[in-house]
């Protein structure tokens, strides 16, 4: 019976040892995960050259924040939501900027080709003058 | 069951439903308006077409969101309708992002279309501005050509003119001064004696022709000219002629004088010059009587045809007379025939042509001395031989 006991306090402590060790590894866990959220942040600030998702920007950073406050309070299990959602608006923001800088490539390409194309046109336009007025020189035996 | 109940139980069972409604959630604006996007079926299927695993994982969140709003599990619903949102949007950003980048390769396409039209089209513009060069180079170096042409044709006759004009104005000049010339000629040969009515017309036609010529009046002065040229010579003829006319007087007097000279020479020869001729007197050519010459008188006749040779321009009439002795008539025929003995004898011994000699008898009519004595008819028994004067 004592054995069982001794056992059991074995058992116990083996527990008890253990779960400050689990706890600094989600520690650092998020630790690493903010560090990660903030480079995150720290590019979408360096892409948004056109400062189109800074209000998504400051959302993030509020996100990270209370991720940083509950895993402070040791509400770790809190954080994965916050985690997904970061994660989820981090791509969406970085899509965002991609799309508002294709689209400004596209209007950019397309008024190119719409000035070249006016450019084309008016060298046709005079092309096509001097040919009327070869033809009118060769019409003189020229 | 009576009225009042009948009336009761729908209103127990809207009050139970409403009371089982509240104890079920609101949905929450997230799944609401995740509701909203999900009915948009365009963007929707723009969505899954674009980014199929957002889109996929957006449906997955959606299902969690649904199931957590089922099962009232207000945090996950919540948390699941933004994550469903998120990768809608996220979807949706990135069909956007594809339709950008379909704009841009379409108007790359017409960036590259556009290019390639003003390459060929600036290749055609300078093909023609190349040909259109030559053509109006052409063109111009025709017209520069005409133009020169014209101008060489101006330039021409500008040269033309002024040679015609130089050429006019010499010509003028020679004809004045051949004109003045002969003027010149005309008052040294002394025509202003001769024939001063051309002279001075000369001179007067010279003043205007000068004048003329002074003007520019071309034609007129060489009308003029022509007319002084004309006058003048008309002088310097009428003057040369007056000279010639002297100048053979002279060289006949000249030669008169020498025949003269010559037929003194001759020894028995009486020489006299008269207004008719020079007159040569022969004295007894013939015996008495007789027609034929005395031999030894025919040296006289001798040197006389010779004589009549080296003056051979000189017509030579034979005239034979008599003395007053015996009959007229016989003395005619006499005297005749005794001149025409002469004449014979110089055709026949001295080839004295016979239309340059002639032969006349007068007897005794013209005597030349007294017949009342020997001397006086033996003086006007003669023969005289006469070289007439032209």
């Amino acid at each position: 019976m004592k054995s069982t006991w001794v056992v059991a306090g074995l058992a116990c402590a083996v527990v008890g040892l253990g779960a400050p060790n689990l706890s600094r590894a989600e520690e650092k866990g998020n630790q690493k995960k903010f560090e990660q959220w903030t480079k995150t942040l720290a590019d979408l600030e360096k892409m948004d050259t056109a400062k189109i998702v800074t209000q998504d920007i400051e959302m993030l950073r509020t996100w990270i924040s209370q991720g940083q406050a509950l895993a402070a309070s040791d509400k770790g299990d809190e954080v994965a939501p916050i985690e997904k959602k970061v994660e989820a608006h981090a791509e969406y923001a970085k899509a965002k900027i991609e799309r508002d800088a294709m689209e400004k490539k596209a209007t950019e390409v397309e008024t190119s080709a719409k000035q070249e194309e006016e450019k084309a046109k008016q060298i046709t336009d005079t092309a096509n003058s001097m040919e009327k007025r070869m033809q009118e020189l060769e019409a003189k035996g020229l | 069951m009576n009225t009042r109940t009948f009336i009761r139980m729908p209103l127990f069972l809207a009050v139970s439903l409403f009371f089982l409604g509240c104890g079920h959630m609101m949905r929450p604006p997230e799944l609401l308006r995740l509701d909203a996007l999900a009915k948009d079926q365009a963007a929707m299927t723009k969505a899954k077409g674009a980014a199929p695993m957002q889109f996929a994982a957006g449906q997955e969140f959606q299902k969690k969101a649904e199931d957590a709003f089922t099962e009232d599990e207000a945090q996950p619903c919540v948390l699941y309708s933004t994550l469903a949102l998120t990768k809608y949007n996220s979807a949706l950003e990135q069909a956007r992002s594809k339709e950008a980048k379909e704009r841009v390769t379409k108007a790359t396409q017409r960036l590259d279309t556009a290019k390639k039209r003003q390459a060929e089209q600036e290749m055609r513009r300078a093909d023609y501005d190349k040909r259109i060069t030559r053509m109006e180079k052409i063109l111009a170096l025709q017209t520069k050509l005409e133009s020169a042409a014209q101008q060489s044709a101006k330039e021409k006759k500008v040269i033309s003119d002024e040679l015609s004009k130089a050429k006019s104005e010499g010509e003028l000049e020679e004809m004045l001064s051949k004109a003045s010339s002969q003027i010149q000629a005309a008052e040294t040969l002394e025509a202003n004696k001769t024939d001063p009515t051309n002279l001075n017309s000369a001179k007067t036609y010279v003043e205007q022709a000068r004048k003329a010529l002074v003007e520019a009046r071309y034609g007129n002065a060489r009308d003029l000219a022509k007319l002084a040229a004309e006058k003048a010579a008309l002088a310097v003829n009428a003057a040369q002629s007056e000279v010639s006319k002297k100048s053979q007087e002279f060289d006949m007097l000249r030669e008169r004088a020498t025949l003269f000279n010559e037929a003194l020479g001759i020894e028995g020869v009486e020489v006299k010059q008269v207004k008719r001729g020079l007159v040569l007197t022969l004295y007894d050519m013939f015996p008495s009587r007789k027609v034929a010459v005395d031999p030894n008188k025919s040296t006289l006749l001798d040197k006389i045809a010779e004589l009549a040779k080296r003056y051979a321009t000189y017509t030579i009439l034979v005239e034979g007379y008599t003395d007053s002795a015996g009959r007229r008539e016989s003395n005619l025929a006499l005297s005749q025939s005794r001149a025409q003995s002469v004449i014979d004898y110089l055709i026949q011994q001295h080839q004295i042509k016979l239309d340059r000699i002639q032969s006349a008898g007068y007897g005794a009519d013209k005597p030349v001395s007294d017949n009342s004595n020997p001397a006086g008819r033996a003086q006007n028994r003669r023969i005289e031989v006469v070289f007439l004067f032209r």
